[in-house]
């Protein structure tokens, strides 16, 4: 994997304001990237309606609204010259998202994650952001409350930050920071993300960061000795508030995180890093399942 | 009668915030259809220690240039698609800066994006801010809620205008603006009534509001109240609060038009009154119009 590719960019929906936020970002990487996008929505339809639907032979009212919205969205984008294809499909969000995924592999996901101030009522909040993260099989893009409006079409991002906790698996996320802090021409700054309970410990923690750089190296054997320099990281090890404030000040345009589907710390995104990561940082958020980068 | 409503310039604030980007599509779809010139405006409010420093090195701080660089951004987005825009960044208050731009420009229209009160008091443009700006701007102002959706049709077909009114003389003067929009959208207006808690259990209070509101409309609108305006089909069709808010959250309204008061008590608190629910819950824009003393006359 030496050039970033993305032939397809797979744009969810719901319609709320963050998701408004995150096809501006779907459209700039499309621009980028040369991709083409699909804009998909997921309608859940009561039993009654969907009996309705059969009995009639007619779409219901949220269905119909559902397709002129995602088709006004198309019109938008097709008037800056991209190919967009649209479908709503029904079902619950997650399923319907994960399906597509499957069944068009993307080359990355776009999502708007709204704070969890939205209620249960909405869709891609808390676990359902939660399971898509962890079961896509591709990079997911996610736009959360706090992002602001006002990015440009040519995606002039100022610098990247990858945040990893310098295990292995979190290495996976590597070669994407870098392959997009070459494509932006940008620098990538690494965040190492102490765990607890090596904090205070500084042999373990070296051992970790070593084993870190091997892993890291083996990836991307060509570039990875210029950035990775275990002392550094460990000097500066950060916790989130430190991140969040670091990506504010120093106008970072991108989090590259890399999240781990075996973990303690994976199975319950929600109250973890990288679920307050998603819905605070004021950048968004490019998450990377460990091992998906495999071969 | 009055002057026939117009949208030549559209003034539209915003914070960068996420309801911000939505209110910009209805911002940009509204200056599209009245082939109205559109001005961005944002408010920078920099700390004293940030302006000295400013004045020291004569350069923009940080945040001023981040400002001015988004800004950019979205009036290129806008400009794209053939729209004239002109972008301000001023330093203030944001309520004082938009004040000031509508009188300064000229505004017929001011866009905002409005968030729920959840945002805390760190946003711009919330409660206190929303109030000053609906209660004192020179012209009908469009707020955009959090709850209004994506996907925004840029022709705006809208299929029905929804008009809210409390049946009080002041909150009329929204019906021309409500009836100009129809007309340009060629919608069809449903008329709302709030019945107001005097009214409530006693009827003659009813039909003097009533007749009061009539004659004021007969006044504004001549052709069109005389189909409007049967007191007895508003004293009828009250609604309370909850069902209007019911009704905005609907699928079918497209836009509201809401008369405000200045003068009444409601007017005064709106952060607690039925204007500010409404902001901030209707899935679609709410027009405030608010009530000028020389525009009854």
């Amino acid at each position: 994997m030496n050039e970033l590719k993305i032939a397809r960019i797979l744009f969810a929906t719901d319609f709320l304001e963050s998701s408004r936020l995150a096809l501006d970002y779907a459209v700039a990487f499309a621009h980028h990237f040369k991709s083409t996008v699909t804009l998909l929505h997921a309608v859940e339809l009561s039993p009654p309606a969907e009996e309705a639907e059969v009995v009639t032979g007619r779409p219901c009212v949220s269905r119909t609204a559902a397709k002129e919205r995602l088709d006004a969205f198309a019109a938008g984008l097709r008037r800056t010259g991209l190919e967009v294809k649209t479908i709503v499909e029904d079902g619950t969000p997650c399923q319907v998202i994960l399906n597509v995924v499957k069944a068009q592999s993307p080359g990355l996901l776009v999502i708007g994650v709204h704070g969890v101030h939205r209620g249960v009522g909405h869709l891609l909040i808390g676990s359902n952001t939660e399971k898509i993260l962890l079961s896509v099989s591709c990079p997911t893009l996610s736009v959360g409350a706090h992002v602001l409006a006002g990015i440009d079409l040519r995606l002039k991002l100022n610098r990247i930050v990858y945040c990893s906790d310098f295990t292995p698996e979190a290495a996976a996320a590597a070669p994407y920071a870098l392959l997009l802090g070459r494509e932006f021409n940008v620098p990538v700054e690494v965040c190492h993300l102490a765990p607890t309970p090596l904090q205070h410990d500084s042999e373990p923690a070296q051992e970790q960061a070593e084993n870190y750089c091997d892993a890291l190296r083996r990836r991307i054997p060509d570039t990875a000795g210029d950035w990775c320099t275990p002392a550094f990281h460990l000097k500066h090890g950060f916790d989130l508030d430190q991140i969040l404030t670091r990506v504010e000040t120093e106008t970072a345009g991108l989090i590259v995180l890399g999240v781990r589907t075996q973990s303690q710390l994976g199975r319950h995104l929600h109250t973890s890093f990288a679920y307050q990561l998603l819905t605070r940082a004021a950048c968004p958020v490019l998450s990377i399942k460990g091992g998906q980068n495999d071969g | 009668m009055l002057p026939q409503p117009k949208v030549d310039r559209i003034l539209f604030a915003t914070d960068f915030l996420a309801s911000s980007r939505i209110a910009l599509d209805y911002a940009a779809a509204f200056a599209s259809h009245f082939k109205a010139a559109l001005i961005m405006l944002h408010a920078v409010e920099l700390s004293y220690p940030a302006r000295e420093a400013e004045t020291a090195t004569s350069r923009p701080s940080v945040s001023r240039r981040l400002a001015c660089e988004r800004l950019e951004a979205i009036a290129n987005g806008v400009r794209c698609t053939g729209l004239q825009v002109e972008t301000l960044v001023v330093d203030g208050i944001p309520s004082d800066v938009i004040l000031q731009a509508v009188d300064y420009h000229a505004a017929d229209l001011l866009v905002l994006g409005v968030h729920g009160v959840h945002r805390g008091l760190a946003h711009l443009l919330i409660g206190s801010n929303t109030e000053r700006i609906l209660l004192s701007a020179n012209c009908p102002t469009m707020t955009v809620g959090a709850h209004v959706m994506a996907g925004v049709d840029p022709a705006l077909h809208f299929k029905e205008i929804v008009y809210f009114s409390d049946f009080t003389p002041e909150a009329t003067a929204a019906a021309p603006y409500a009836v100009f929009l129809g007309k340009e959208f060629h919608a069809a207006i449903d008329l709302c009534q709030l019945m107001p808690d005097v009214a409530d259990n006693s009827p003659q209070g009813r039909n003097v509001l009533a007749e009061n509101y009539c004659e004021t409309m007969k006044k504004l609108l001549p052709e069109a109240a005389s189909t409007w305006c049967s007191p007895s089909f508003h004293l009828d069709h009250g609604m309370e609060i909850d069902e209007i808010i019911e009704r905005a959250q609907g699928q079918s309204a497209g836009l509201i038009v809401l008369g405000a008061h200045t003068e009444s008590q409601l007017g005064r608190h709106l952060n607690t009154s039925f204007a500010y629910h409404l902001l901030a819950k209707a899935t679609c824009p709410v027009i405030s119009v608010r009530h000028r003393s020389s525009a009854t006359l």
